[in-house]
């Protein structure tokens, strides 16, 4: 293998792949999925979830995914793990965006400041007003 | 674009809502394999078991420690992996999250809510790295003033180059190498780069580059940064019709 470089050869040798390469074996590409994560080639357009449109499948998640988020975060809360509060509340307001219930999140987010900057008198407001836009979303989608 | 082009995606994002948007967001793009974790952690591990085969890791800012900052400072740190291209996803892109990723040599952030604009971003910055892993061949031929099927042969041959020092590597990384080898493996790396360069594959170039380093170092990563090349040469020029041979 010379030092020159491959398309720079503008003479018979360059026409030989073997002039510039030779005498080892390829290396194989694995494309396992790894075991821990999971692993979803994109879901061909005819399987069932396809057929139901995005919103109303997050919406679907959101209604039961909110609750249980609810719950930790009054954990962690009581618990005044203030990090991991800041998390929760920062998913909440994730997912609220996904709904497209700005009130949700602006609450959330308002809650995840307060627990970021530890500002300990808003966060309990914060969380009664977060508490009271996730019931009313309740109550909206219920109807 | 054939089904060995598929393109490799880490997803990490601990909130469901936001991993099933972003797979619908991929869905929209080029052919995906999508992996998904739930957290820092699982996203680490399949990092580490697999960080040289994908395309592009979206990380979420904000989720359980390491957060998507934390792993694109791993990834950094990490020979095997520190090529990787990296997006950050964040509900909020605030100046405190700008300035931190700032020197992580990110390709961007997607803002949450991720939508249509997120897909064509994502599209856009794939189709980018790949012209860094080999230059679409319309510009090499007329750089380089080459007929197509010259071209194809010259990507034949740089492909060869590119296994035969995976092979070099891999052994290296065994533990049994000979200074001879090293020597052998040095030798053929610095012609690797120089054709990477002429054949508009900057970013192989930087790969061999750490191969080379890690070797001359005598530090493990040759085999893995290797590997990587080879997965990138092969998916990219499969997506141009240039299938190589195994």
């Amino acid at each position: 293998v010379g030092g020159e470089p491959v398309a720079a050869r503008d003479d018979a040798s360059a026409d030989r792949p073997d002039a510039v390469a030779d005498g080892a074996e390829a290396v194989a590409v694995r494309t396992a999925a790894p075991a821990t994560a999971a692993t979803s080639p994109a879901p061909s357009a005819a399987s069932p979830a396809a057929e139901v449109p995005l919103a109303v499948r997050l919406r679907a998640i959101f209604a039961t995914e909110t609750p249980r988020l609810m719950g930790e975060l009054r954990a962690a809360l009581d618990g005044q793990a203030w990090s991991q509060a800041a998390r929760i509340s920062h998913n909440i307001k994730g997912s609220a965006f996904y709904v497209e219930c700005h009130a949700i999140a602006d609450r959330a987010g308002a809650l995840e400041t307060a627990c970021d900057d530890l500002a300990l008198d808003r966060i309990e407001p914060e969380w009664q007003a977060l508490q009271a836009g996730v019931e009313a979303w309740d109550r909206e989608n219920a109807q | 674009m054939s089904a060995a082009a598929t393109v490799r995606i880490l997803v990490a994002d601990d909130d469901l809502v936001s991993r099933l948007a972003m797979e619908d967001v991929l869905r929209a793009g080029p052919p995906a394999e999508i992996t998904m974790a739930e957290d820092g952690p699982s996203a680490w591990e399949a990092l580490k078991r697999e960080g040289a085969r994908f395309d592009l890791a979206c990380l979420d800012v904000r989720m359980p420690p390491p957060d998507g900052l934390e792993l694109t400072e791993r990834i950094r740190h990490t020979p095997a992996l520190k090529r990787l291209p990296v997006m950050l996803i964040t509900s909020t892109a605030d100046r405190n999250t700008v300035l931190s990723a700032a020197k992580l040599q990110l390709q961007g952030f997607l803002v949450k809510p991720v939508n249509v604009d997120s897909a064509a971003r994502i599209a856009s910055v794939l189709r980018q790295l790949d012209d860094t892993i080999l230059e679409p061949a319309d510009a090499t031929r007329a750089r380089l003033r080459l007929d197509a099927e010259r071209h194809a042969r010259y990507v034949v041959a740089f492909a060869q180059q590119v296994q035969a020092l995976a092979g070099l590597a891999a052994e290296i990384d065994d533990g049994a190498a000979s200074p001879t080898l090293r020597t052998q493996f040095a030798t053929r790396a610095d012609a690797c780069r120089t054709a990477a360069l002429t054949m508009g594959a900057a970013r192989l170039e930087q790969v061999v580059g750490d191969a080379l380093a890690a070797v001359q170092a005598e530090e493990p990563g040759a085999g893995a940064a290797m590997a990587q090349a080879v997965y990138w040469l092969r998916r990219v020029a499969a997506g141009r019709g240039l299938p190589l041979p195994d």
